[in-house]
């Protein structure tokens, strides 16, 4: 063994702390070398002067000190246990991704209702065309971009399309448009529901519609309110019973001069206006279609008169969507379908949200 | 003689701290009394200052006396209490406060409560034995200071405290090789700084 090897065994040497083999070779090493046999005796010295005087004495104030520390921290612990009684540490990342999901849940929900208004609506190709003639000017001027609208109005829907709201529509820039509250007709559920999965556009014509409307009560024998009622009836659309009044009460008393007033109602509407005399209160169209939706477990959701002549224009149903194909054939019994029935559904709705378009063959060929 | 001792010291550790938790707070007093000398030491060496040492020692002991309910006579109190040192002057020795307040002269004039000395102390009283022993020890002092962290806690465990290597292994937490390996190159460096001193 050399000088360099011993020295550096020399301290665990002293502690006994070697093998048996090590501390013989180590052992015999010493016995020749006075060098670092003098090297151990200056290490075991200086092990016994550490073990002897190495102590220190701490200050004689320490005990004082301490009692002092000692109250002041049961302080603390009290204090601690009173304002932090659940102090678990919990790491940084937790917290950051549980704000961050309680934010995305948060808008979610802020959203969703804005979402399930202007889903997307599979509008055929010329279907602009027919809307701009089956609802006249006057029924538009009661849809008001919600801004606008007052706390008093509840029912929402959403605006036909023009050209321009067409291309914003693909944007995915759609407005929400209010509309004036109307009487909610017997059967319909004018209740808020859950936005389908689905939804759907329907253009029909119905089968001999001029006969059905032809079958309605004449506004004769309608007891005329009041001018100032009649006219605001008017204005509003509500009731047609009380638009034939103020008609008739215009012809009777001559008030030529004061057509000027009214909205100014436009060549292509006087069909219409005509009509409109003769429609019942009870419109045997809804009637009709009611009875389909209610055949396949629908719900009538919401149905948008035409202005005019106070006929459904469109009609909002839920239907189940295994019921979907007996609604359309019995669509098919009571109307023309316009647009092809919709062949494949995507997986996973239980309902389906259906906007039924009425129109005639007249608006439809212009 | 010597095992019979630590046996009697670690049941009459054990007698007090059973007094201490029925209640009786003088017990925790003799504790303190029995070991305040040990773990100042400790933190002294580790810290290199008395104020500090003075400080985490008394930290060291709050520490004891918040969780000394706890205790449950697994290990002996003087090993769990020397761990509880030996981690407050870690934790302060890591503190970006203690790296800046880091002075270099507590160690060059201290006497033996480690505080400094002001004035020459008179000779006259004092056998020259006595003196060059003090010197000395300064000097001792001086050169553990200038070791790592790892090698001054190995040497005050081992040759100031004169513990056992097991109980080091429990404090420190380390392996009894890295103990080893610890113990014979901090004595090496201790001996090669103090080489013109002895």
């Amino acid at each position: 063994m050399e000088c360099r090897q011993a020295i550096d065994l020399l301290p665990l040497f002293m502690d006994d702390a070697l093998d048996e083999g090590t501390r013989r070779s180590l052992q015999e090493h010493l016995d020749a070398c006075p060098s670092c046999r003098s090297e151990l005796a200056a290490l075991q010295s200086l092990a016994q002067d550490l073990r002897t005087h190495g102590m220190l004495k701490a200050p004689d104030d320490f005990l004082e000190k301490l009692h002092a520390r000692t109250r002041e921290s049961r302080l603390k612990e009290l204090l601690r246990l009173l304002f932090y009684p659940l102090h678990v540490k919990i790491p940084v990342e937790v917290i950051g991704i549980a704000s961050v999901a309680v934010v995305i849940f948060s808008l979610f929900h802020a959203v969703e209702p804005q979402v399930r208004m202007t889903a997307p609506q599979g509008v055929p190709s010329g279907a602009d065309s027919v809307r701009e003639q089956v609802v006249p000017e006057e029924s538009r001027s009661e849809l008001v971009p919600r801004e606008a609208a007052p706390m008093t109005e509840k029912a929402t829907v959403q605006a036909p399309p023009t050209q321009s709201e067409t291309q914003s529509k693909s944007k995915q820039d759609v407005r929400l448009y209010n509309k004036k509250e109307e009487p909610a007709p017997a059967g319909v559920d004018r209740a808020v529901v859950s936005a389908p999965l689905q939804s759907m556009d329907v253009y029909i014509v119905m089968k001999g519609v001029n006969k059905l409307q032809a079958k309605g009560p004449a506004g004769a024998g309608v007891q005329a309110p009041a001018p100032s009622e009649a006219g605001d009836a008017l204005r509003s659309g509500h009731a047609p019973a009380a638009e034939v009044a103020a008609e008739a009460e215009d012809r009777v008393l001559g008030r030529q001069d004061e057509e000027s007033a009214r909205p100014p109602v436009s060549r292509a509407d006087v069909p219409m206006k005509a009509q409109a005399l003769t429609v019942s209160p009870e419109s045997p169209v809804l009637s009709s279609l009611k009875d389909v939706v209610a055949s396949v477990r629908g719900t009538l959701v919401d149905v948008v008169y035409d202005g005019q002549s106070r006929e459904p224009r469109i009609l909002t149903a839920r239907i189940p969507c295994d019921a979907l194909d007996a609604f359309f054939q019995r669509i098919g019994g009571i109307a023309e379908l316009r647009t092809p029935v919709p062949s494949a559904l995507q997986p996973g709705g239980r309902e389906c949200l259906v906007r039924i378009h009425l129109a005639s063959e007249e608006t439809l060929q212009k | 003689m010597h095992k019979e001792q630590t046996l009697s010291s670690q049941q009459e550790d054990e007698r007090l701290i059973r007094a201490f938790t029925a209640g009786d707070t003088a017990a925790f007093d003799a504790l303190v009394i029995r070991y305040k000398d040990m773990v100042y030491t400790m933190c002294y060496y580790l810290l290199g200052d008395a104020d500090e040492a003075a400080d985490h020692a008394q930290e060291t002991f709050v520490k004891v006396y918040r969780s000394l309910n706890a205790f449950r006579f697994e290990s002996s109190f003087s090993t769990w209490l020397y761990t509880i040192a030996l981690n407050t002057c870690r934790n302060r020795l890591k503190s970006l406060s203690y790296r800046l307040r880091r002075k270099t002269v507590s160690l060059d004039d201290t006497d033996e409560t480690g505080r400094a000395v002001m004035e020459i102390a008179d000779e006259s009283c004092q056998p020259n034995g006595e003196l060059e022993k003090k010197e000395l020890m300064k000097h001792v002092r001086q050169a553990i200071a200038g070791l790592s962290v790892d090698h001054r806690t190995v040497i005050v465990l081992c040759d100031v405290k004169g513990l056992s290597y097991e109980e080091i292994c429990r404090i420190t937490g380390l392996d009894m090789g890295t103990v080893k390996s610890r113990i014979s190159r901090a004595r090496n460096e201790l001996r090669a700084r103090l080489r013109g001193y002895r």
